[in-house]
């Protein structure tokens, strides 16, 4: 099976190659047949790539440690679900899941648009066949997951086992969802560059990408957020966002697709952006290529990355070539690039997306400097310094409230020009609202500005999308006399970009209320012994007993704290200390967390002090932490509503059938 | 006018802003400044983040020291400057805003200024009306070949 993997692997880097030699040959003569050889080399390549994947899959399922990358990263003592976690957790697996998906993405774009695009296929091939054949030349060169295990090398012969960290079922999707976000950008990158090749740049490519851009924002989107959740459940230090340089390098490609998913919306109506909108799409797939050089070059520490190798250099390389490559493309063709279109009012619509478009990149550049910056002035001065959270957090909080505004303004205004009567009609109400939560918050003693802030701009914004959603729903009952519901309904349908689009944005707000809350935990290190009790936020946490448990691959040192308020029982909280027998009795803390509507109490275990048998715990009250997830969990929807086909939609293809 | 007006007070009200202190320096449960300054200091096992996240055994350790070296009554700046003194200058967890790190505060509002500034310029430029003077080449692939395409896919019933 290995050497099936192996060979199919090379294969498709052999067809990958003549994949782009026939798209050349199809370049110079035109021949027709060039391009189906050419179209049915990357579907065979793909193919491959997948076959190559699903054979490392069952080498680490049925723990062949005559491979290296077995050996590694799996063990006989590791659960099956994580064997399977197993293709991701090395350099050289990632990589080939990387080629599967990419392969994935490949089949499903060449498939259905076997009968549309014609025109743009061919560069799309092409592009996609170039990101292809880089990631086929680094993997097989450098990176092989097929390598056999050297002879007389000294291992376990049980396996080494999957780091303790990444045992947790949230790692077995928040990878595939990155990777599904960030190698999803090349479709929509594939056709802005035919677009440009071919020279027909009006909204056509926009239109036809649109849910390939959606798509892979949302895996983003998902794997971003579940990267935060496995990190508040799983590392123990009661967050979910450390502004790590590799959380880093998956925020950009998200933020700048954010803005060109704007932006798109004002191409799309009305035919302006069009420069703006290439350089963004290129941005964004160029960011999820240097991520990946951030993550696998090893020039920043992070507990995300990967051992640093050589292949930092050709990521290196290739993002340079990109960058270049499109530069040049976009000075060709930025005389066809020019807007026909002009902006009527500095107050309508359009200026608040390009606004939003400007901060977005703020925050993205503002991001990128940070995480940059410890190399920069390493190279400068030759002194190595840290730019951690609270750098990042008091650089992108401003940024983030000008975007929380910008959320509530931008639906309120008109297409075209805002009267100072529809102004006024706009926004009077979500303005009084947000004066009111603001006066309620400090009546509540808030006093830090960023609260307060957040509270009257949340309110604003939630009345802003409330308004709009009324109006819609009164304006089509009083036009043809529908239920509420059915308005509603018809009116999400009619219109599900702008509808999903507000859901999105509710999401976004949940997620804010969330992020305000952080400013008030409260935490406490404590040391207990059985029976004795601590206090805090209300709560008594009183430790029942400690225990050791037993289980396959590790041993776990167990603390039942009993939770009471008001002298009623809450809940009781186990969190453990494993040790991993096959990695080396490796410690991890397994966080208890209990979980209410607007609180987290949170737990964790540090170990026993042997001399006076107290144990050592963490305690947080978390407030509104749910809200993060479940703001996710909406944003996820608004997307679904954005990306589902209308009626309309499904009629006419229907009627086209 | 109205433009700037608008854009920009918006963006120095962004900048005043940067001055408050967004970290979870400032949370209750524990006495302010050490909290302070537990968000201040790396953890020296990994640098993977500040000590007020962190669980091992070496961040615990600089917990202890800050809570000593408070009630010995030496100030944040005396406190930060003997951690640096021990580690270097990577121990802190926001580089000092002086010398050549003070570019890592000053890029951001700038980045932002001028994005306010170009938004208002190219907002003046694309509102005026122009003639629609982008010249029109001719299509890399005409449509005349297209429709070659297009009937031969047919003629190959894909």
């Amino acid at each position: 099976m290995a050497l099936l993997g192996s060979t199919s692997l090379q294969l498709a880097l052999a067809f990958c190659g003549l994949t782009l030699f026939l798209n050349l040959a199809y370049f110079f003569n035109r021949d027709l047949r060039f391009f189906l050889g050419a179209q049915r080399g990357l579907m065979a390549s793909a193919a491959l790539i997948l076959v190559s994947t699903l054979a490392l899959l069952h080498q680490l399922m049925v723990s062949n440690f005559d491979l290296e990358y077995v050996v590694r990263y799996s063990s006989t003592a590791t659960p099956t679900m994580y064997k399977f976690a197993g293709l991701w957790a090395g350099m050289e697996g990632s990589l080939l899941f990387w080629l599967a998906i990419l392969g994935v993405y490949a089949l499903l774009v060449s498939y259905l648009n076997r009968t549309r695009n014609r025109p743009l296929m061919p560069v799309v091939n092409l592009v996609m066949g170039i990101v292809m054949l880089f990631f086929l030349v680094v993997t097989i060169l450098f990176e092989n997951p097929f390598t056999p295990l050297p002879q007389g090398a000294m291992v376990k012969t049980s396996g080494m086992g999957l780091n303790p960290l990444l045992q947790h079922p949230v790692m077995l999707i928040h990878p595939p969802m990155l990777y599904l976000g960030y190698v999803g950008f090349v479709v929509p990158f594939a056709f802005a560059v035919a677009a440009l090749v071919t020279r027909r740049l009006d909204a056509t490519w926009i239109r036809s990408t649109r849910r390939w851009t959606l798509i892979p924002w949302l895996f983003l989107a998902v794997g971003i957020i579940l990267g935060g959740r496995w990190a508040y459940v799983e590392l123990g230090w009661g967050g979910y966002w450390a502004w790590d340089p590799v959380e880093n390098a998956s925020f950009l490609p998200w933020l700048t697709g954010t803005a060109y998913l704007h932006s798109v919306i004002i191409q799309e109506k009305k035919n302006m952006l069009r420069l703006w909108n290439v350089i963004l799409i290129m941005a964004t797939f160029t960011l999820t290529i240097f991520g990946t050089y951030l993550t696998r070059s090893g020039i920043l520490s992070s507990v995300h990355a990967f051992a640093g190798t050589e292949l930092g250099a050709w990521f290196f390389g290739f993002v340079i070539i990109i960058i270049a490559s499109c530069v040049t493309l976009v000075l060709l063709r930025k005389d066809e690039l020019v807007s026909k279109n002009r902006l009527e009012s500095f107050t309508s619509r359009e200026s608040g997306f390009l606004f939003n478009n400007m901060i977005f990149l703020a925050l993205a550049l503002a991001v990128l400097w940070g995480t940059m910056f410890p190399i920069l002035s390493e190279a400068v001065r030759g002194t190595k310094i840290t730019v951690g959270s609270p750098y990042f957090d008091r650089i992108t909080t401003p940024i983030g409230m000008l975007l929380l505004l910008l959320i509530g303004v931008g639906p309120l205004l008109a297409w075209r020009r805002t009267s100072i009567g529809t102004m006024r009609r706009n926004f009077t109400l979500p303005a009084v609202v947000a004066i009111i939560a603001l006066a309620v918050g400090m009546l509540a003693g808030i006093r830090r500005v960023y609260p307060l802030l957040s509270m009257g701009l949340i309110a604003f914004v939630l009345v802003g999308i409330a308004v709009e959603v009324v109006r819609g729903v009164q304006a089509r009952r009083r036009s043809g006399g529908e239920s509420v519901l059915v308005a509603l309904r018809n009116m999400v349908d009619k219109n599900r970009s702008r509808y999903g689009g507000y859901t999105v944005h509710l999401g976004i707000l949940f997620m804010f209320v969330g992020f305000a809350g952080k400013a008030f935990t409260v935490e406490q290190d404590m040391t207990l012994k059985p029976g004795e009790s601590a206090y805090l936020k209300g709560y008594i946490f009183t430790l029942d007993r400690h225990y050791q448990v037993e289980r396959s691959n590790h041993v776990a040192l167990v603390a039942d704290i009993s939770v009471s308020r008001h002298d009623k029982p809450v809940t009781v909280l186990k969190p453990e200390k494993r040790a991993y027998t096959d990695q080396n009795d490796q410690p991890n803390s397994e966080v208890a967390i209990y979980s209410r509507p607007l609180e987290d109490l949170y737990a964790v275990v540090g170990g026993v002090n042997a001399e006076s048998n107290g144990v050592v715990l963490k305690i947080m009250v978390n407030p509104l932490v749910q809200m993060v997830w479940l703001g996710g969990i909406i944003l996820v929807l608004g997307t679904l509503v954005a990306i589902w086909p209308s009626r309309t939609d499904r009629r006419l293809k229907e009627k086209l059938q | 006018m109205i433009r700037t007006a608008i854009a920009l007070p918006l963006l120095l009200f962004t900048c005043i802003l940067w001055g408050q202190d967004s970290t979870a320096a400032s949370q209750s449960g524990k006495g302010a400044l050490q909290r302070a300054l537990e968000y201040e200091i790396m953890a020296p096992c990994c640098y993977g983040g500040p000590v007020g996240d962190h669980d091992s055994d070496a961040a615990k350790q600089v917990k202890v020291q800050i809570a000593r070296l408070l009630a010995e009554g030496k100030t944040k700046e005396e406190i930060l400057d003997m951690y640096v003194a021990i580690y270097g200058e990577q121990i802190l967890a926001r580089p000092r805003a002086q010398g050549f790190n003070l570019l890592a505060y000053i890029m951001p509002p700038l980045i932002l200024l001028i994005g306010g500034l170009l938004f208002v310029y190219f907002l003046n430029r694309i509102r005026t009306p122009a003639a629609d003077t982008a010249p029109v080449k001719q299509k890399a692939y005409s449509d005349e070949l297209f429709n070659k395409i297009e009937k031969e896919m047919q003629e190959l019933n894909i």
